[in-house]
């Protein structure tokens, strides 16, 4: 058995984690059903404006809440009107009942930060809203920002975080944007930190690849780094630095005509099979430029459009495989990334992954 | 004090030359080792060390079994006998 195959073919979730659950204005006054690590969950906004998210089945007899009704801030079950506030609490029971105590359903802390509405999937107690990514220069007038999109990708996530930790690629999946022949040969350096993993390289003197030429400053060849960080359970930070050539270099300060764009992409598991894929861009140049903001918008879902065909069909080749398959250098980082979040899910509390 | 390093299979010995990793002084000298990442992740290389110690200049993704060393992520800190 190889590595690749010990975590995807254990279909588990870390849970005592912050997953996205949308955009903010994916969910609104009306009930939205939504999956996530294979457990059915309805979401709402409250009479406040407020995110809510509960367990998608009735105690009674299982009935899917999204189903039903939006009374004001609470829930009414499509079946026989057993209804729920906002912390999944039973609040009416028709028919000249009393309120079962029994009848509660779980509700999912929920945050709103960076224009995404964010989900504790594990103890509510643990949830701390301080756990969430922090996004650098969020907020900040220098930087542009382009709000992302999303897509479904019929595969693990875990074979999205592999790309995410995964610099190469770039040479044979993204011809036309993120990459080119300069990216072909170049090794890159693998770190396992506490929270994640990061795997880099620097290009010196090349040519810039299609995606970027047309946002640098300056002229002719330039020096690049690619920094892929994936983060537990399945954030990353993908960072591009592009200077003149000559000037690059983590022990040396950033050139003036510096390109940085900090790409932010969260992985959601739908469930073993399907991922659903959200992201943004942040860049140093152009802050409030629109039509800026919306070409590399375009393009950064041209690339990953390019990905996900690759994700998909990777999904299908492993899981249909007749022979073994290998692993290269480039799976280092990967690898890593695969086995600790493997360990954090086995430490989690057995209750907490008992219905998977 | 010179080290060795000993191909049992081949049945050849030669002086340690200070080098990345076992791997790279096995193919040097001509002797076939099994090996595909590298990098210490994908177990390929796993060999049985017959004597010796060796260090590990790379950490591996999971410990080999006692008695089995990963030639890409190791040297040899005496000399040693692979069974190559």
């Amino acid at each position: 058995m190889t590595s690749t195959e010990t975590v995807a073919d254990k279909p588990t979730y870390l849970k005592n984690a912050w997953y996205v659950a949308g955009w903010d204005n994916d969910i609104g006054h009306s009930l939205t059903a939504v999956t996530i690590l294979n457990e059915s969950i309805v979401m709402y906004r409250d009479t406040a404006g407020k995110a809510v998210a509960l367990e998608n089945a009735c105690p009674h007899r299982k009935l899917p809440l999204s189903m039903g009704r939006l009374k004001g801030d609470e829930v009414e079950c499509g079946y026989h009107g057993l209804t729920f506030n906002q912390a999944g609490a039973c609040t009416r029971a028709p028919g000249g009942q009393r309120v079962p105590k029994a009848a509660c359903v779980h509700s999912y802390p929920v945050e709103e930060r960076y224009g995404l509405i964010w989900i504790w999937m594990g103890e509510a107690a643990k949830a701390d809203p301080a756990k969430i990514m922090n996004v650098d220069h969020w907020g900040d007038s220098a930087w542009g920002l382009n709000r992302g999109d999303g897509m479904t990708v019929e595969c693990n996530y875990l074979y999205m975080t592999d790309n995410l930790l995964d610099p190469s690629h770039v040479a044979w999946v993204h011809q036309t944007s993120f990459g080119n022949a300069a990216c072909a040969d170049i090794a890159s350096d693998t770190t396992i930190a506490d929270d994640g993993v990061i795997v880099s390289r620097w290009m010196r003197d090349t040519e810039p690849a299609p995606f970027y030429a047309p946002f640098l400053k300056f002229r002719g060849n330039c020096d690049r780094k690619q920094h892929y960080e994936v983060r537990y359970p399945g954030h990353a930070i993908i960072k591009a630095i592009f200077v003149p050539a000559g000037s690059g270099g983590d022990d040396r300060p950033l050139h003036k005509d510096v390109f940085l764009m900090d790409s932010y992409n969260f992985l959601t598991p739908i469930n073993e099979n399907l991922t659903r894929y959200y992201w943004f861009q942040m860049r140093n140049f152009a802050p409030n430029d629109q039509a800026v903001s919306d070409a590399l918008a375009r393009n950064v879902r041209t690339a990953f459009e390019e990905d996900k065909v690759i994700m998909q069909a990777v999904h299908r080749g492993m899981s249909n495989k007749k022979g073994h398959n290998i692993d290269l250098k480039i799976d280092k980082g990967p690898l890593h990334f695969r086995k600790r979040l493997a360990q954090m899910i086995a430490a989690e509390k057995p209750s907490l992954h008992a219905a998977e | 004090m010179t080290l060795t390093v000993a191909f049992r299979k081949s049945g050849r010995t030669v002086a340690w030359a200070a080098t990345d990793s076992l791997l790279t002084f096995a193919e040097e000298n001509g002797v076939e080792a099994p090996s595909s990442c590298g990098a210490g992740v994908c177990g390929t290389c796993a060999t049985a060390l017959l004597a010796g110690e060796v260090s590990y200049v790379e950490d591996p993704l999971y410990m080999p079994d006692p008695g089995v060393v990963l030639l890409c992520c190791t040297t040899p800190k005496t000399s040693v006998i692979l069974d190559l």
